[in-house]
């Protein structure tokens, strides 16, 4: 369980996020949704323990996030970052050396669903392909919390295609909370559990996705159009 | 493959080309010593050149843990690591320790090369004599400066991206760090006074008289070639200090 309370993140006159409070559970995906620049970013990195509060707290499973958190989260970067000396399969190797949870058979079925050439040099890749293999190391972690800052962005159709499969196919739904920052809802709606819109700091609403469109009639897209 | 291997082996990586441009530059220095001797007519400079890049190496473990770090603060996320922050510096330093031995080897058989056996040096004979007995005594030294030069580069690093945290001083941080520097250097300066610091920086004096002799027949006098353990004692606790306040600094400050 994740949970925010009374937490605000100022930078300088900045709010990034105005006293938020709220709670995530165990074994549901979630979409964080929002223009940019809304507080996304800022809550899954919290989430993470890579930015602190200015005030309130950010436990997970009733613990205080901070660093150490990282053996429990599987993050995923919105940053294309990468070490251009590394190959794909560097990447994985180094990866797995740093956690106890990694999943090496995991991460072949995931290098081979992705089409990743393992020999190849990360700064050889397309974008498309270092965000396919951001994915994979992601993925092939067993953790209980899954972070996705804005996994989509800037990638062509096919690659998304592709990371929505792979979502599909490797998540443990059961056990894992995932938490998937975005403000391109299309691809990832039939995966939501709830949608939490945020805007300018302020989470403005959190909807279950399945009465959104049975009570309401909506679809995510169309309930941030009447939100936002 | 262990935590600190898998990062060793990755920083090993992101060094590698700072290691090759650093041997190229050796290599270059040394082709243009060679070009000054054939132009000035002046034997002794290759051996003068090849000393000068023994000394510098004292900047080389600093500059090669740099440039790792930068390229780690193009996003920092290497701080997404459940492990501990001494683990991920040091790893940083023992590939930085790598490269540094690497580097000295071949700058010392550049010194035995050029230096030893250089039959005319002039004005630089002493160096010669120096250099040939002590060379291991000198790369050791340069080793223990080094990382001394190390920590506290990790410290100012480490403090120039917490303070990105503070808007009002993230435009103004190199003054900030200047500030830190000369606080830190006047308040050193002024604890080195107190009589109880000072009595224990000369504990435990080792005289090296190998090395003072050689250094007699020329400007550095006899009393520099003195050792005190109580001065060694400090900078081993004000390294172990700094590199701890880093650590601190990384895990509680630095955000992505």
């Amino acid at each position: 369980m994740i949970s925010f309370e009374h937490v605000t993140k100022k930078y300088g006159r900045e709010t990034a996020l105005n006293d938020v409070s709220f709670t995530l559970e165990k074994g549901k995906i979630y979409g964080f949704l929002g223009p940019n620049g809304s507080g996304k970013s800022t809550s899954l990195k919290m989430m993470a323990g890579l930015v602190f509060p200015t005030s309130g707290t950010v436990s997970v499973n009733g613990k205080k996030v901070d660093r150490k958190i990282a053996a429990e989260i599987a993050y995923l970067s919105e940053l294309d970052f990468y070490y251009s000396a590394f190959t794909v399969q560097d990447m994985i190797n180094f990866s797995a050396s740093q956690v106890s949870d990694f999943d090496w058979k995991k991460a072949e079925e995931l290098v081979a669903f992705m089409q990743l050439d393992p020999n190849k040099k990360l700064k050889q890749l397309s974008k498309g392909n270092r965000a396919r293999l951001k994915l994979v190391v992601t993925l092939a972690r067993n953790t209980p919390i899954l972070l996705l800052d804005e996994p989509f962005s800037g990638l062509d159709p096919m690659v998304r295609e592709s990371i929505v499969k792979g979502l599909l196919s490797y998540i443990d739904f059961a056990n894992q909370t995932v938490v998937i920052a975005t403000h391109e809802i299309d691809e990832i709606e039939t995966l939501l559990d709830e949608v939490i819109a945020i805007q300018n700091g302020d989470i403005w609403a959190i909807e279950n996705v399945e009465e959104l469109r049975e009570t309401k009639g909506l679809s995510v897209i169309e309930w941030m159009k009447q939100i936002f | 493959m262990t935590a600190f291997k898998g990062l060793y082996i990755k920083d090993l990586k992101l060094s590698f080309n700072g290691f090759i441009i650093g041997l190229f530059l050796i290599f270059f220095a040394m082709i243009a010593s060679f070009a000054l001797k054939e132009y000035f007519v002046e034997p002794s400079i290759p051996a003068i050149v090849s000393f000068i890049i023994i000394v510098l190496h004292v900047f080389y473990l600093p500059a090669n843990l740099f440039t790792s770090l930068q390229v780690e603060a193009q996003s920092q996320l290497w701080l997404h690591n459940p492990n501990r922050g001494w683990k991920l510096f040091l790893a940083k330093i023992a590939a930085g320790i790598t490269y540094f031995v690497a580097s000295l080897i071949v700058s010392i058989i550049l010194v035995k090369v050029f230096i030893v056996r250089t039959e005319y040096l002039g004005e630089f004979a002493g160096l010669s004599e120096m250099l040939g007995d002590n060379l291991l005594m000198i790369a050791g030294g340069m080793f223990l400066s080094s990382i001394y030069l190390t920590v506290w580069l990790l410290f100012y690093w480490t403090l120039y991206h917490a303070l990105k945290r503070i808007p009002f001083l993230n435009q103004i941080r190199w003054f900030v760090l200047l500030v830190v520097w000369l606080s830190i250097t006047i308040i050193g300066n002024l604890i080195k006074k107190i009589p109880v610091v000072k009595n224990l920086q000369e504990l435990g004096t080792v005289n090296l008289y190998h090395f003072a002799t050689i250094f007699r027949g020329n400007t550095v006098s006899p009393e520099t070639a003195e050792l005190h353990l109580g001065s060694i004692l400090i900078s081993i606790l004000i390294t172990v200090g700094v590199f701890l306040t880093s650590v601190w600094i990384l895990e509680r400050k630095v955000e992505v």
